[in-house]
């Protein structure tokens, strides 16, 4: 059973599209990421999935319901955290909670159970008096965190879930991301531009870039779509000779020399290299250092983009710039 | 269709808010008050064109500030949905599964209180510079037609607070509306004197 379905949807506004096509499903109890660099589209996805943007064109539902046509019922099946802050910060942490399960239609009983609970799962029951405005960003990030869950919802989004927090209080939400998903069975929907979030968490990974999936599959096989791990090593000595040499070995996919240094990309890498080191000694060439390189997602992203994410954002943050000033031209004339 | 809850969660947030904010129930006070104490007790003594000669100016004042400070509470209920929205609190109200029509009614009843609650400051206030209710029914009367006014006002502040995205555009439309509406003599002070309850039935019929 999948509890997303999206098939080519897309927003348009005005003459920007921000998603553009896209179709894609998520299961039951899966973990799936949406991976891009700002601007590639991500939160408009989760927007519209979440009812608060209705889509130019293309069908999604959410737990068997039309985002546009069974909107209650969709809104009733979801759990959101969002990018921003969403909470009010002249409330305590209690009452925010209080809010949202009341909104949710919980009865007196039901609340008390649940917030006590959220609020163990986050460590924020002694906090839990505090008006919002004194709390910490990993605080209200961990308060938002327990919100979506309160009501028990079949899928949950998270937007950026750990954007701007330090790296104990990451980790930390990625342990309750996960024992979510695993103890609970919550559908989870994430959006990162954090490679190493996606690698961690997310059973299935969508790369998205100028409002399109450039891929979308476990990051394992997306991994290995780049051919293996890449083992370098400096060596001194006759290069030609040696580069010959592992042009020549049918399992080195790729060979690449930089000044002193070579990048072979192989399967398996752990188990190749001493090979590598009797063929480099054979040939009559001392080798200084290995190094072994998993790939990671952000070489997948290049690997498919051909830009690294932080490219992509800065490219992001030109077309963007490029578009105001057009505007402002077509506005001044 | 209307979700009863929803309603008064959102009322209950509004209150736990208006309460909690000191400074704002003072600060909104200070210009009725300094309106009544200037305005009222300089022209006391004045003879108002129009106003029967028996007429205390400061009967005549008195309903056209708590008009006034309903009038700007009720911009104010307007406002506080770009602050939502600024604060990113309004998505949390939008994506709860509840009719858009109980998000209305639970900001109106909001606002309408806490206007309410800030007219009968006002008419409190006014006791310090001589004002004195003349009937039971009369107050009840105006209660009645201060509930209308806000009413009326936060509705017509929420359409353009939901049509104007940014806070700057939204106040200085709502001064568009608001300022000739308490500053023309003519027809706003008889409106707002005609609240009754101060006894000054007769306004102006040039």
């Amino acid at each position: 059973m999948d509890d997303i379905k999206v098939e080519r949807l897309t927003k348009k506004f005005d003459e920007i599209t921000a998603v553009d096509h896209i179709s894609f499903t998520v299961g039951s109890g899966e973990l799936f990421g949406l991976l891009g660099p700002n601007g590639a589209g991500k939160t408009t996805t989760l927007n519209m999935l979440s009812t608060l943007l209705r889509p130019t064109s293309g069908l999604a539902e959410v737990s068997g319901f039309d985002v546009t046509r069974n909107r209650d019922e969709v809104r009733r099946s979801i759990g959101i955290v969002f990018q921003e802050p969403a909470l009010d910060s002249q409330l305590t942490g209690r009452e925010n909670l209080e809010f949202h399960s009341m909104m949710y239609g919980m009865g007196r009983e039901e609340r008390r159970k649940k917030i006590a609970e959220v609020l163990a799962l986050v460590e924020l029951t002694e906090k839990a008096g505090v008006q919002v405005q004194n709390y910490s960003g990993g605080m209200k990030r961990r308060l938002e965190i327990a919100r979506g869950l309160i009501h028990r919802p079949r899928v949950l989004f998270l937007d950026e879930p750990t954007l701007g927090l330090d790296a104990q209080t990451r980790r930390h939400i990625w342990d309750y991301i996960r024992k979510l998903n695993r103890e609970q069975g919550v559908t989870i929907i994430l959006t990162t531009h954090y490679m190493e979030e996606a690698d961690y968490l997310c059973r299935r990974v969508a790369i998205m870039d100028h409002g399109g999936f450039a891929a979308i599959d476990t990051p394992e096989k997306l991994k290995e779509l780049l051919g293996g791990d890449v083992v370098s090593l400096e060596v001194d000595g006759d290069l030609g000779a040696l580069e010959a040499e592992f042009r020549s070995l049918d399992w080195v996919k790729k060979a690449k020399l930089h000044e002193e240094t070579f990048s072979l990309t192989m399967e398996r890498g752990d188990r190749r290299i001493p090979e590598l080191v009797s063929v480099a000694q054979r040939a009559g060439v001392t080798v200084n250092s290995v190094n072994l390189r998993r790939p990671s997602l952000e070489d997948v992203f290049l690997h498919f983009t051909g830009k690294t994410i932080r490219e992509s954002e800065a490219s992001q943050a030109e077309r963007n710039r490029a578009m105001m000033m057009a505007h402002r031209q077509r506005r001044g004339r | 269709m209307i979700n009863l809850t929803a309603v008064y969660v959102l009322w209950l947030r509004e209150m736990k808010r208006y309460f909690r904010a000191k400074s704002r129930i003072l600060g909104s006070l200070a210009i009725p008050f300094f309106f009544l104490a200037f305005l009222g007790l300089g022209f006391n003594r004045m003879a108002v064109p129009g106003v029967a000669g028996s007429l205390n100016y400061i009967r005549y004042l008195v309903p056209g500030i708590v008009g006034m400070s309903l009038l700007f509470q009720s911009v104010f209920a307007g406002l506080s949905v770009l602050w939502d929205r600024e604060f990113g609190f309004l998505k949390e109200i939008m994506v709860a599964p509840v009719s858009r029509v109980s998000i209305v009614l639970g900001r109106i009843a909001g606002g309408m209180t806490t206007a309410l609650v800030q007219g009968l400051l006002v008419l409190a206030v006014s006791f310090l510079v001589g004002f004195r209710i003349a009937s039971v029914p009369g107050i009840l009367l105006a209660l009645l037609f201060m509930v209308l006014v806000s009413t009326s006002f936060i509705g017509l502040g929420l359409i353009f607070a939901s049509r104007i995205k940014d806070m700057q555009g939204y106040s200085i439309i709502m001064n568009f509306v608001v300022f000739p509406l308490f500053s023309c003599p003519g027809p706003s002070t008889r409106s707002a004197t005609s609240l009754p309850g101060s006894g000054s039935f007769r306004t102006s019929t040039r």
